[in-house]
């Protein structure tokens, strides 16, 4: 029961990671960071 | 049709390196102007501590770069790194880029407070005149004579204090490469910086205001300058049999050879230990953790599929050292010379070597290099070409397909034939680049062919440091990705591999009821044509983000399928699951699919439009189809 929810949190994390790196566009993603950075 | 220049845009390191807002409006604007291949990216890394990649050729630098730099008084500097120009009269949009950041005209810039003009302190003919057309300007300006030692060695005699008196500017000496003279340069560039500047506006030269300023410049030499006594002779006498139009090409062609064989041999002994380190880690932890989901995760997803891709971390190192090797010694732009009448036989201009040959490494710097073109159409013809290059993603589908399938067998006594097969798909990107650019531009775009001419540096002693990090360079941008986007997307793999489970009672492989399973089964109809199992149609899929991504969905398909034939090295078990015809024919598909969506979108940003994108989808893989479904049926009658 652990391993398995474990392991779908990763697979969660990696779906994300997978849509955020491939079809946010580019300027969008550095902008958002940029953005953050000036925050902290 | 419209192309356009853009505007280099920031990365994430880069904004990381602007410490504060504040410190950008304070700092100093240093620009960095120079002829082609003087070395003022080398200067650049030397001042800011960057890693731009530095080349002995002309076109390496395209767009406009930018890094900070502390002098020695302490004050910050802004350094802008510009492609090489012979002239503010620019003609390819390299050259605009040089020209409007040179003249404040690029939007959202202000101009230079100060310019470095980067002179190779051997070769002073060309950026005298360069010099003398910035000063029109009216910007406060330094001369840095870089290269000095090698000027030095050679018996070059340069007044320094008259030059500086004739040009009424500072002249500093630096070696770039070894971090010589930087100091000073800084303490130049803040001594003129406070100086009262006129900017009148500036306009492009006459043919007699271009005539004079060559004079003058011709003047300043003769006066400042004295040739060494005893001329440095070896780069001729080798120019005389590396350039010769029958030996030349013999020697080339010998040198690629050499590279695909060492790429193959030298490379083994590294892959199989990291081939059994990774063994060891799946087998430790089959023993640590009980059965369960997360053990599937990390031994069939993450182990098998990101263990596939990174073996080949030595033979991606292995050719770049050659790579960079040839181009550190100035013998890449003597290939070019060679290839010039072959590409210009075949509708390619002459400046589409230097992006081409940067497309080995990947497409997305080659397409950009396309910049060095002034004629659109000329380079709209070698971005459309560019992604048909053998890029280093490409090299684990071919070295796991070859090393699966064909036998390490000597040939001739003394080649491997498993490299002569690396050798031949190489050969067959080049010559499928060149017979698209004939068919576009003797076909679609017919028009006179335009002159090619590029300045040959002299041969050079590679710099072992810039060697060793050139290559570790681009093994480290390897592992990352293996780390981040293979990593990532094998996880996802893994996921639809293993889920929904299958239903009780069931008798075939876990992955057949899966939803990878239902996709490669509903993509097979296709693909069978083609001789693809419905296993290569699940990695295609992922394999469109990049294709190493596809030799790691393969590793992790076939670990999460189990059964016979499935464990052990994933070569092993393709050669117990597919046929030879099958492997030829994912050979042939791997020369030509669009299998990189950075390409698409790097082509769309350089040509401004999704038509291009588009027309470049569309035939890389319709050709590929069609050259698949070829070997397939070819390989098939002759019996594989």
């Amino acid at each position: 029961m652990v391993q398995a929810v474990v392991a779908y949190i990763i697979v969660a994390l990696a779906c994300a990671w997978v849509v955020w790196r491939l079809f946010v566009p580019r300027k969008i993603r550095t902008d958002l960071i940029a953005r953050l950075q000036r925050r902290r | 049709m419209s192309l356009q220049v853009p505007e280099a845009q920031p990365s994430v390191a880069d904004i990381a390196n602007d410490t504060a807002a504040t410190q950008r409006t304070a700092a100093l604007r240093v620009a960095l102007i120079g002829n082609p291949n003087c070395g003022k990216t080398a200067l650049f890394n030397a001042l800011t501590g960057a890693r731009q990649k530095v080349a002995n050729y002309a076109g390496v630098t395209v767009e406009r770069k930018e890094g900070l730099a502390q002098s020695p008084s302490g004050a910050m500097l802004r350094v802008l790194d510009l492609p090489g120009t012979y002239s503010l009269r620019a003609r390819s949009p390299d050259e605009v880029v040089t020209r409007d950041v040179a003249l404040g005209r690029l939007e959202g810039e202000t101009p230079p407070d100060v310019m470095i003009c980067v002179a190779d302190a051997t070769n002073l003919r060309l950026v005298l005149r360069l010099v003398l057309e910035l000063k029109q300007i009216g910007r406060p300006m330094v001369l840095a004579m870089n290269m000095y030692d090698i000027a030095e060695r050679q018996g070059w005699s340069i007044d320094l204090a008259r030059l500086s008196q004739e040009l009424a500017m500072p002249v500093v000496t630096t070696v770039a490469t070894r971090r010589r003279g930087m100091d000073k340069l800084l303490a130049a560039v803040e001594s003129v910086s406070g100086a009262a500047h006129e900017s009148p506006a500036w306009r492009e030269p006459s043919a007699a205001e271009l005539r004079a300023a060559h004079a003058e410049a011709e003047r300043i030499r003769k006066t400042c300058i004295r040739p060494p006594s005893h001329p440095d002779t070896l780069t001729g006498r080798l120019d005389s049999v590396l350039l010769h139009p029958v030996v030349g090409v013999a020697i080339l062609l010998a040198v690629l050879f050499f590279m695909f064989q060492a790429v193959f041999s030298w490379a083994q002994p590294p892959m199989d230990l990291i081939k059994s380190a990774f063994d060891h880690l799946s087998t430790l932890i089959t023993q640590v953790m009980p059965d369960g989901v997360l053990r599937s995760l990390i031994c069939d997803g993450i182990i098998s599929g990101v263990g596939s891709v990174l073996v080949f971390v030595p033979q991606i190192m292995i050719l770049f050292l050659f790579i960079i090797l040839l181009e550190d010694s100035g013998y890449m732009a003597r290939a070019a010379f060679l290839m010039d009448k072959i590409m210009g036989g075949a509708g390619l201009h002459g400046r589409a070597f230097i992006p081409l040959l940067s497309s080995f490494a990947c497409a997305i710097p080659g397409i950009m290099g396309a910049r060095v073109i002034d004629n659109k159409r000329d380079r709209l013809t070698t971005i459309l070409v560019a992604p048909l290059m053998t890029c280093s993603a490409r090299i684990p589908v071919y070295t796991l397909i070859i090393s699966a399938f064909v036998p390490n067998r000597a040939v001739w006594g003394f080649a491997s034939l498993q490299g002569l097969v690396m050798f031949g798909l190489y050969a067959t990107g080049i010559l499928s680049a060149l017979a698209v650019g004939f068919v576009v531009r003797k076909i679609f775009w017919r028009g006179a062919a335009e002159p090619f001419l590029m300045e040959l540096p002299a041969y050079k002693r590679p710099d072992a440091k810039n060697v060793a990090m050139g290559v570790l360079t681009r093994g480290k941008i390897f592992v990352k990705r293996a780390g981040t986007v293979i990593l990532a997307m094998m996880i996802v793999v893994w996921f639809l591999s293993s889920v929904p489970g299958p239903p009780p009672g069931a008798t075939e492989p876990a992955i057949n009821y899966s939803f990878a399973g239902m996709i490669g089964h509903g993509l097979e109809p296709l693909l069978r044509p083609i001789g693809f199992t419905w296993q290569i149609a699940v990695a295609l899929i992922p394999g469109m983000a990049a294709r190493e991504v596809a030799v790691a969905a393969l590793g992790t398909v076939y670990a999460v399928s189990g059964g016979e034939g499935a464990t052990g090295p994933l070569a092993g078990v393709l050669h117990a699951h597919w046929s030879l015809a099958t492997a030829m024919a994912l050979l042939a598909w791997y020369v030509f699919a669009p299998q990189c969506a950075a390409t698409l979108g790097v082509i769309k940003r350089e040509t401004n439009s999704w038509t291009w994108p588009l027309v470049t989808f569309v035939y890389m893989l319709v050709l590929a189809y069609a050259a698949a479904f070829a070997t397939y049926h070819i390989a098939q009658a002759f019996g594989a």
